[in-house]
């Protein structure tokens, strides 16, 4: 944990932004740490992208404060943020070639700033040969794949050297392969760079792997920020819960901090802040332990089906009308010889309660 | 691509059906344009050239022309300026904008010299007090280039709003974000993007500005040798019998109708999904 | 600092311009389009009422509404018929010279209306190719309301084709194999499958025709013998009140012509939606 005086380079404070009277953005307080990797996460109409539009200067923010590298940039035009960003669907010059496409933001500098031809032209080399298109300088964007589009985007965008970078849904138009390899490309280009780097993405695996910490965002308000593996073992909200990978949800009723599920053989669990009403239990597919029917503590369920993917197995249950999704290994099935119709004990792991929301 | 859709009609069906629409297009279309040129000739090429060498005639030319290359640019530089704000930004009261943008194409040619006349005529509400001041607007150029104007306005932006509504404005923002200013943003992505559309576009404002009619009629006077366009002399020469030079000069036209229609053909078959919405006013 | 900074307003576009673009837009929308136009709605109301029902109730100008009116409702008509076959034989037969029938179309909305007028009326005048042959039938064309629609129907044709066209092009191949494995004859597929999808379009085909034929002046003057109360049309009408400097009887009959034709566009549409409506 960074102690909280540890610089911030990008300040978001407070900021709210409404399109019409759908409110996007509420009150939405993050710091983005210098050469930290962040992604802002969450369900489409989150307001994530139109956080990342505040950051880049192409959305104002109506109300609260931003700040970039110390300085106020509420109202900054974009060219004067130092930023580079990298739209969705790349929105490269159509008409111009790669070359043009990556120069494009040193060529339009004021002539006492614009670097010469020569110097444009090395620059421009250096960033085809990082994101590894050498040669193909010529090329018109309409003549690369998808995944080429994208680096041509992000060469642009770091050709003008900006002190932070923001990319909106980097992978989201790549088809699953691609967006692998990019993902781990990206990963060693930031480390190698250490630009500051927001990324938005609505894919919590994407977020959670690629990340050095996580905002997710829900109805245009911060619902969490912090490390992934915070985020996923402490999540704050069910919202949070429910976006990050399956949950089996259950209802139980919470009393003096203790929830009951109700289920047989099964313990309660503490709840401790929980008023005393009907709540929510939520446990992860792979946080439920099978063992023999009728082990001790354990509750009794009957298999509905399973099905084997790979290595893991999916399996189907019930407990009397309370129906189950469990994950586990293969090998761990077949040792209980699991099939439609046995019975078996079921034990949660980890037992997360939330407030019942309507 | 021979029988595209064959849904079961029979085959003397399918004949019957080709030779009804090429005798109707041959006689409803073809005709009337070899005829054209069939009379404009129909003295020889002598006497074709001399009645176009007419000074009346060379006038009428002249002041079309002029009042093309005034009413042209102006309504080329009104389609871009309203299409970049039409098209780039969402606000209130944008489709009302729009329809009013297009009403001059709904509207007859001569109400729409009409509503020039009501302003500037002798008994209109400017026109008493403009020729004190000894300012002429209706008989005269001015009022024929405030109809020409009226008349082709959203030729060019009907063509573009389209067009830059489908490329969206990631572009341009990423434009700005790169450190370009509002005009180099302008010039060097959204231009290039918008050239054949608006190539388009001028070529249909054009054949229209130098082939009105009605609204021009209206608010002209036809003095001769004065404030007589082509289309205006036509008529003149016609009413005077001059059946060779009328034809002439109306073949003139139909030259400029058919290098109009071909060009805008190429441009359909070469930049098809540059010029965003390819269709008939 | 950042308190004169937050006092500022801020701004609401990325992108540059929206402020002189569309203040630009408004100003010559406003000074070119809607002052002229709404000042002819303003000069109408010169003419007392009485004296506006007597001119509008005149024979010579119910006449030249019924001719306008009825010429050009029956013309954007047969468009809309011709037009379909046209646009059908396009779309769905290939022969010799398709591009160049395709691309001849558009030859109405490109060729001055003046050099319209000219030709047909020399075309069918008692001496033209098709008007000698017709006059020895005892049929004359030219000079005569006949001589009106043969131009109306010149002027209006290319919209009734360029609006069915790609919805004919588009439609989807397989409900009409589907017919055909159903059993469904080659008439029953037209009537029942193609034309219910056709219509909407048909229909703004023949509006677009019929606005632009009530208007049409420049092609109808020449064919027209304008005679008063026989093939004297609305536009021609105005033009004559105008030369005599009767501005508000003028403006009158434009802006009737306007509501009247537009009355007329507003409910072909509302037939067209009640259509789409009806039959998806």
């Amino acid at each position: 944990m960074l102690a909280p005086y540890s610089p911030v380079e990008i300040a978001i404070d407070g900021v709210g932004k409404s399109f019409g009277k759908t409110l996007a953005l509420d009150d939405v307080t993050i710091g983005v740490k210098p050469g930290e990797l962040l992604a802002l996460l969450g369900p489409s109409g989150s307001g994530k992208t139109t956080l990342l539009r505040i950051i880049a200067g192409l959305e104002i923010a109506e109300r609260g404060r931003l700040a970039i590298g110390g300085t106020d940039a509420t109202n900054l035009p974009p060219r004067d943020r130092g930023i580079g960003f990298v739209f969705q669907n790349y929105a490269l010059f159509r008409h111009m070639t790669v070359f043009e496409n990556i120069a494009f933001g040193l060529r339009v500098r004021a002539k006492a700033e614009r670097p010469t031809r020569a110097s444009i032209k090395g620059r421009v080399d250096e960033l085809l040969s990082l994101i590894q298109l050498d040669g193909m300088g010529g090329r018109l964007p309409s003549q690369l794949s998808g995944g080429q589009r994208q680096r041509v985007a992000l060469a642009r965008a770091l050709a003008v050297e900006p002190r932070v970078l923001l990319l909106d849904e980097p992978f989201g138009a790549l088809d699953a392969k691609v967006r692998v390899e990019l993902r781990h490309w990206l990963r060693s280009l930031h480390e190698r760079l250490g630009l500051t780097t927001v990324f938005v993405t609505h894919d919590q695996e994407e977020a959670l792997e690629l990340s050095d910490r996580v905002a997710i965002l829900n109805r245009g308000r911060l619902e969490q920020l912090g490390p992934p593996r915070e985020i996923y073992d402490q999540p704050a909200s069910s919202f949070v819960i429910e976006f990050l990978g399956e949950v089996n949800k259950m209802p139980c009723q919470v009393a003096r901090g203790i929830a009951r599920l109700g289920i047989e053989g099964c313990h309660p669990v503490a709840a401790p802040g929980l008023p005393d009403a009907h709540a929510v239990a939520y446990v992860r597919p792979h946080e439920i332990e099978m063992s023999a029917a009728g082990t001790p503590d354990t509750a009794k369920a009957v298999v509905q089906s399973l099905s084997v993917i790979g290595p893991r197995t999916r399996i189907h249950l019930m407990i009397g009308t309370q129906r189950l999704e469990v994950d586990a290994e293969r090998s761990t099935a077949e040792a209980l010889g699991l099939e439609q119709g046995t019975s078996v004990g079921v034990k949660f792991r980890n037992v997360r309660i939330y407030p019942a929301t309507r | 691509m021979a029988e595209l859709h064959v849904f079961g009609e029979k085959r003397w069906m399918r004949v019957v059906l080709i030779g009804v629409a090429v005798l109707l297009l041959v006689v409803m279309l073809v005709a009337p344009l070899v005829l054209l040129f069939a009379e404009a000739f129909a003295r020889g090429i002598a006497a074709y050239g001399a009645s176009l060498m007419k000074s009346e005639t060379l006038s009428a030319i002249g002041l079309t022309l002029k009042i093309a290359a005034i009413v042209v640019p102006i309504n080329a530089a009104f389609g871009v300026v309203a299409a970049w704000g039409i098209a780039k930004f969402q606000f209130p009261g944008k489709s009302l904008l729009v329809s009013l943008i297009d009403l001059p194409i709904s509207i007859s040619p001569v109400v729409a010299g009409l509503v020039f006349v009501l302003i500037f005529g002798a008994r209109g509400w400017l026109g008493p007090t403009l020729s004190e001041h000894g300012i002429k607007v209706i008989f005269a150029a001015p009022g024929m280039i405030l109809a020409t104007l009226f008349v082709t306005v959203a030729f060019v932006a009907r063509q573009l709003i389209p067009l830059m509504e489908q490329q969206g404005r990631e572009e341009e923002e990423a434009a700005i974000v790169l450190g370009a200013s509002g005009f180099q943003t302008f010039w060097r992505v959204t231009l290039p993007n918008i050239r054949w559309g608006l190539v388009y576009g001028i070529l249909l404002c054009n054949a229209r500005a130098m082939g009105e009619f009605g609204a021009v009629a209206v608010v002209s006077g036809q003095i001769r040798g004065m404030t007589m366009t082509m289309p205006l002399q036509i008529l003149a020469l016609y009413q005077d019998y001059d059946s060779v030079g009328a034809f002439a000069v109306a073949s003139l036209l139909a030259l400029l109708a058919v290098v109009t229609l071909a060009v805008r053909r190429f441009l359909e078959w070469r930049y098809r999904e540059e010029l965003g919405y390819v269709g008939s006013l | 600092m950042s308190i004169a900074v937050a006092a500022a307003p801020r701004r609401r576009n990325a992108l540059p311009g929206f402020g002189p673009t569309i203040g630009l837009t408004v100003f010559v929308v406003c000074v070119l389009i809607l002052i002229p136009v709404a000042g002819l709605f303003v000069k109408a109301t010169d003419l007392s009422v009485a004296q506006a029902l007597a001119l509008l109730s005149s024979p010579r100008v119910l006449a030249a509404f019924r001719l306008s009116f009825g010429l050009a409702l029956l013309a954007a008509a047969v468009d809309g018929i011709a037009g379909l076959l046209i646009a059908w034989v396009l779309v769905r037969y290939d022969f010799p010279l398709r591009r160049y029938f395709d691309a001849i179309i558009d030859l109405p909305f490109a060729l001055p209306t003046a050099v319209a007028g000219i030709a047909l009326t020399a075309l069918y005048a008692d001496n033209g190719w098709f008007g000698a042959p017709l006059a020895r039938l005892g049929i004359n064309v030219a000079f005569t309301p006949l001589g009106i629609f043969v131009a109306l129907l010149f002027i209006g044709l290319p919209y009734a084709v360029r609006t069915v066209q790609p919805v004919l092009a588009d439609l989807e191949r397989d409900v009409e194999e589907a017919a055909l494995t159903l059993g469904a004859h080659p008439r029953q597929i037209f009537s029942r499958v193609i034309f219910p999808q056709l219509l909407p379009a048909i229909l703004t085909g023949i509006g677009l025709a019929f606005a632009r034929g009530v208007g049409e002046y420049g092609s109808v003057i020449f064919i027209a013998g304008n005679m008063p109360g026989i093939s004297e049309i609305l536009p021609l009408l105005i033009v004559i009140r105008l030369q005599q400097y009767d501005y508000a009887g003028a403006a009158l009959i434009a802006a009737t012509m306007l509501v009247g034709s537009l009355v007329i566009l507003l409910a072909l549409n509302l037939f067209a939606g009640r259509w789409v409506r009806r039959h998806g």
